[in-house]
């Protein structure tokens, strides 16, 4: 009897393992160190667990949430899409929390927040006061007075709005349920024209001619080809549509600070000189079993950050290589890492 | 050493909770009164072919005097409380689903008088939306059961029963309560029992605004917050009918029928427009002959399940899915002295259809899946029954693609009088849902099957001396899963599942049962425990860090201890619950904190002549704590009900049973 009590004992003993996982251990980052970079995270739609994390390429290190370590532990929302900085500001778009978190950029401590948005995607600074926010939902752009932050007005349009640019007191939006991009008078917040760039077109970039960039994703599954244009922001014509096979899904255009490179991602890396006049055919760096989600060059030292995504439901692997495509180290970031911001 | 704290703390909230009852024991002068308590040695015949391999299977049953209790609740709160498997549930009302052994929700059958009434589109079942007082017993299997069950029985399976008895007269209840959130609740039951006929019809309806409170832990200026856009109204009916033609041959027919209508919160700062209806309807018959050494069975299902999703934030979005299951079942077993054979055939059809429309741009998917079974199950005897051995074999073929031999074979050995060591293996599939191999854009037809193949074993003490009585049981398992589905991105901008993951699950289990009964009283002890360490074994790219690591939303720990009393009249039940950390990373970089939630439940009866009154308390989250079970879906706070149960019998004159 006893011994049969003592193998169920064993049993119930034998269950006890240390279940407290371990808390990652803080790493400490100079704030001051000439170069940083800051790390978007969206983290799981639905879990409020966006983040923000901050590397210093010099010493190698991370702080993972960066924004939680600066406030009280407190979180920042609901899916994290962005971040720009204006007026000694850093402008955090928290898509899923349907606001914008308006940090200091010397100590990433909240000074306010843009309330009573849907869906924010991006912000674009138009005056020392004024901005656009893009929004995925919500048929408008919405105006945000920088000085109350609050939105002062909105300018109708088609959902789904995305990246923007501001060149001759144009805004360029970009939008990836149209076929079309916008083009907003930033004097008078009144869409002037469209320009026929492509379906899923989403992201932009100037060149150092002044010229617009914008690459359309297109839609695989429809057999939708994507399509990288430039436009020429004075007269709004398109200059040159470059297409992509209507298998591909090219995403995330980023430009170096040269300006006459333009990077892509397309199941890979891709590089695309500005001068070219075919679009290339092989990768610039290989994704292989990875998943890349996040470009990024650092203007310092053109070192091409890309983000591995891996599964979406665990910390981000950040890889960076040299301007020749060699690789140089990796990092982990947070969950889901879609973007940088140089430093 | 948290577990040990979480044991002690269970143990001593019993042991509280004991010295209670006994103190109310001497204080109270015994009377003695006609309970009902007394029960009636069942004669031991094998009518279904569970019970040709339970014997070797870790199986539990939920106490018939726990589950009235639950009377007023779903079969989600029900489980989460009273067994020691994990329920991931998006906040109260809200989707509710299992996780078993350290599998998936899909993973676990579940099953409605021996028909798996599981979604095959989903591959899942909203464990919210059942009433747990249409089943007249709910029991739980543990580990792989596809050689009975056939697809998803593979990390155990939830067996819910209607069982019809003749001759109990007429038996009439009405049950109301009212709770808090706003929380209304009626239901009525109607039992006409006669010789050869029996009907039972259970009616209800809730209604509940759900705006309860919460703490918000990540928002330090303003924790106090309150949910919205979370009602819900639900209701339904079960009606049985069951004809005994021949004291040989009997018919039951059952007809399940609830429709819930739910507002779906949303955590952010934006109101939600999010809703979700849910009309299920399910039909089973069956027509069963038992004649001497033949018992066969014929089964029949009809299942329409229908889940509409509408979500106005902005584009509007609308899903429609319905899913038809058509089921047809033999089942026969014959017994021979120390031989039980079991065999039988089974044809299952799905017919999906899913409209969804975005901005009123629609597209229709229908798809169909037919199955056919063949099962076979043998049973041997040895020893004055003190040795059982069986084995059991299914083969299943679909129209979609080869699903391998799944069986189960296992011995049950009573080594003395009070202990019986049990071990079992099997090997059993997951097919892959309709939605893994037709979703557009990204299903995968190619899928293939999921395996597993678990071991387990176990031993069981049974002990009763004078009026006491203690059952223990401590259960080892082991399992692999392999071919395990996973959701995986893709180049493409969507996702697309795949045949990746290999997932080892392992851990152990144990069930004690502590009761002392005498008179009119009657106090049991039952305490669950399980540890489980379910990982992942492959890496599915180059920088997956998710090896060795435990899966997502599967709790290490999970532990409950319940105390029940029942003295003359008033009945006590007072549940202790603690579920481990889990995980909400793959790599295990993250996770929600465990919480330990109490229960208590009173109710007391009296009775004017032929009327039995029962009022009865529900306090749950007795001690206000605020947890969450997913991420930022927080969970209520302390909160109550209370109500009244009116229950009628007329009593039939005295006849002999006829069964």
């Amino acid at each position: 009897m006893k011994f049969y009590f003592f193998i169920f004992i064993t049993f119930l003993l034998g269950s006890c393992v240390k279940d407290k996982p371990q808390e990652p251990i803080k790493t400490a980052v100079s704030i001051n160190a000439d170069t940083k970079v800051l790390v978007v995270n969206e983290g799981n739609f639905g879990w409020g667990v966006g983040s923000i994390s901050l590397y210093d390429p010099s010493a190698g290190a991370v702080i993972e949430d960066y924004y939680k370590q600066q406030n009280n532990n407190a979180t920042l929302g609901n899916v994290c899409q962005s971040i720009t900085k204006y007026n000694n500001n850093y402008y955090v778009v928290m898509n899923n929390s349907n606001k914008i978190v308006v940090v200091n950029s010397s100590d990433f401590v909240k000074t306010a927040t843009i309330n009573g948005l849907n869906s924010p995607r991006y912000i674009l600074p138009i005056t020392y006061n004024k901005a656009y926010v893009s929004d995925l939902y919500t048929n408008s752009i919405q105006i945000v007075d920088l000085n109350s932050n609050t939105i002062s007005g909105t300018i109708p349009c088609l959902n789904g709005t995305e990246q923007m640019a501001l060149i001759y007191s144009k805004a360029f939006v970009t939008c990836s349920n149209s076929n079309y991009c916008y083009v907003i008078n930033t004097m008078t917040d009144v869409i002037t024209d469209s320009i026929p760039v492509g379906k899923g077109n989403s992201s932009i970039c100037i060149d150092k001619n002044s010229k617009v960039w914008i690459l359309s994703t297109g839609n695989s599954t429809q057999s939708i080809a994507g399509k990288l244009s430039r436009i020429n922001p004075v007269t709004l014509q398109i200059e040159q549509t470059l297409n992509f096979s209507n298998t591909d899904s090219p995403n995330k255009l980023c430009i170096n600070k040269t300006r006459d490179t333009l990077y892509y991602l397309n199941n890979g890396v891709y590089q695309f000189p500005i001068i070219s006049s075919s679009l290339p055919s092989n990768a610039f760096i290989n994704q292989g079993t990875k998943l890349y989600y996040g470009l990024g060059i650092n203007p310092k030292d053109y070192s091409i950050y890309v983000s591995d995504a891996i599964d979406y439901v665990q910390k981000s692997k950040v890889e960076i290589y040299k301007p020749n495509g060699s690789f140089i180290t990796n990092f982990n970031a947070g969950i889901i890492s879609n973007g940088f911001m140089f430093e | 050493m948290n577990c040990f704290k979480t044991y002690t703390h269970l143990f001593s909230n019993l042991l509280i909770c004991l010295c209670v009852c006994i103190l109310i024991n001497s204080t109270v002068n015994a009377q003695t009164t006609d309970t009902t308590l007394h029960q009636l040695n069942e004669v031991y015949i094998i009518e279904n072919k569970q019970q040709v391999i339970e014997a070797s299977k870790k199986t539990i049953s939920i106490d018939s005097l726990t589950l009235v209790r639950y009377n007023t609740s779903s079969l989600s709160d029900l489980l989460s409380n009273q067994s020691a498997i994990h329920i991931k549930t998006y906040g109260n009302g809200n989707i509710a689903t299992t996780s078993m052994r350290g599998g998936n929700s899909n993973h676990t059958a579940i099953l409605w008088n021996g028909l798996n009434i599981q979604n095959a589109m989903l591959g899942q079942t909203d464990l919210s939306i059942i009433p747990s007082l249409f089943f007249n017993t709910i029991s739980l299997e543990y580990g792989g059961g596809s050689a009975l069950w056939g697809s998803g029985a593979i990390s155990g399976s939830i067996h819910l029963q209607n069982k019809s008895l003749f001759n109990q007269g007429f038996k009439t209840q009405l049950q109301m309560s009212v709770g808090s959130f706003d929380t209304k609740k009626i239901a009525t039951n109607v039992l006409l029992s006669y010789k050869k006929i029996v009907s039972n019809t259970k009616i209800y309806y809730n209604n509940s605004a759900n705006n309860y409170s919460y703490k918000d832990t990540t928002d330090k200026q303003n924790p106090d917050k309150q949910v919205t856009h979370a009602n819900y109204n639900s209701q339904g009916f079960m009606q049985e009918l069951s004809v005994l033609i021949q004291p040989y041959q009997k018919i039951n027919i059952r007809a399940w029928y609830t429709n819930t209508e739910r507002n779906l919160p949303s955590y952010s700062l934006l109101t939600s427009k999010q809703s979700q209806e849910d009309k299920n309807l399910k039909l089973n018959a069956d027509w069963n002959y038992s004649r001497r050494k033949l018992n066969s069975t014929i089964r029949i299902g009809y299942f329409n399940d229908q889940l509409n999703y509408t979500d106005s934030s902005a584009n509007l979005l609308i899903s429609k899915s319905k899913i038809k299951t058509f089921i047809t079942e033999s089942d026969n077993i014959i017994s021979l002295n120390n031989h039980t054979l079991n065999f039988g055939v089974n044809f299952t059809n799905y017919q999906s259809n899913l409209i969804s429309s975005e901005n009123h741009i629609e597209s229709i998917n229908n798809h169909q899946l037919s199955k056919l079974a063949v099962f076979i199950a043998y049973k041997l005897s040895l020893l004055n029954s003190k040795f059982n051995y069986n084995l059991s074999l299914r083969k299943e073929t679909t129209n979609q693609t080869e699903i391998p031999f799944t069986g189960n074979t296992g011995i049950h050995y009573q080594l003395t009088k009070h202990i019986a060591a049990k071990v079992n293996a099997n090997k059993s599939y997951r097919q892959p849902t309709l939605n893994d191999l037709y979703w557009n854009p990204g299903g995968n037809p190619n899928l293939k099957p999921e395996d597993s193949y678990e071991i387990d074993g176990g031993i069981e003490l049974n002990y009763s001396k004078n009026n006491f009585s203690l059952l223990m049981e401590g259960t080892y398992f082991n399992r692999r899963t392999t071919n395990w589905i996973i959701w995986l991105p893709t180049e493409k901008s969507y996702w697309s599942p795949k045949n990746v993951a290999e997932v080892y699950s392992r851990g152990t289990e144990t069930k004690t049962e502590l009761s002392y009964f005498k008179k009119d009283i009657l106090i049991k002890i039952i305490l669950h425990t399980s540890y489980v360490l379910s990982t992942n074994q492959k890496a599915t790219s180059e920088n997956d860090n998710a090896v060795g690591r435990q899966v997502i939303f599967t709790p290490r720990y999970n532990g409950q201890g319940t105390l029940l009393i029942k003295y003359q009249n008033f009945n006590l039940l007072f549940n202790n619950n603690y579920t481990g950390y889990r995980f909400t990373s793959t790599d295990n970089t993250s996770w929600v904190n465990p919480y330990y939630i109490t229960n208590f439940k009173c109710s007391y009866n009296y009775s004017f002549s032929t009327i039995n009154t029962e009022l009865f308390l529900n306090i749950n989250n007795l001690f206000n704590k605020n947890y969450v079970i997913i991420p930022n879906r927080p969970m209520p706070l302390r909160n109550y009900e209370i109500g009244i149960n009116l229950k009628y019998k007329k009593k039939k004159k005295v006849e002999t049973i006829n069964n």
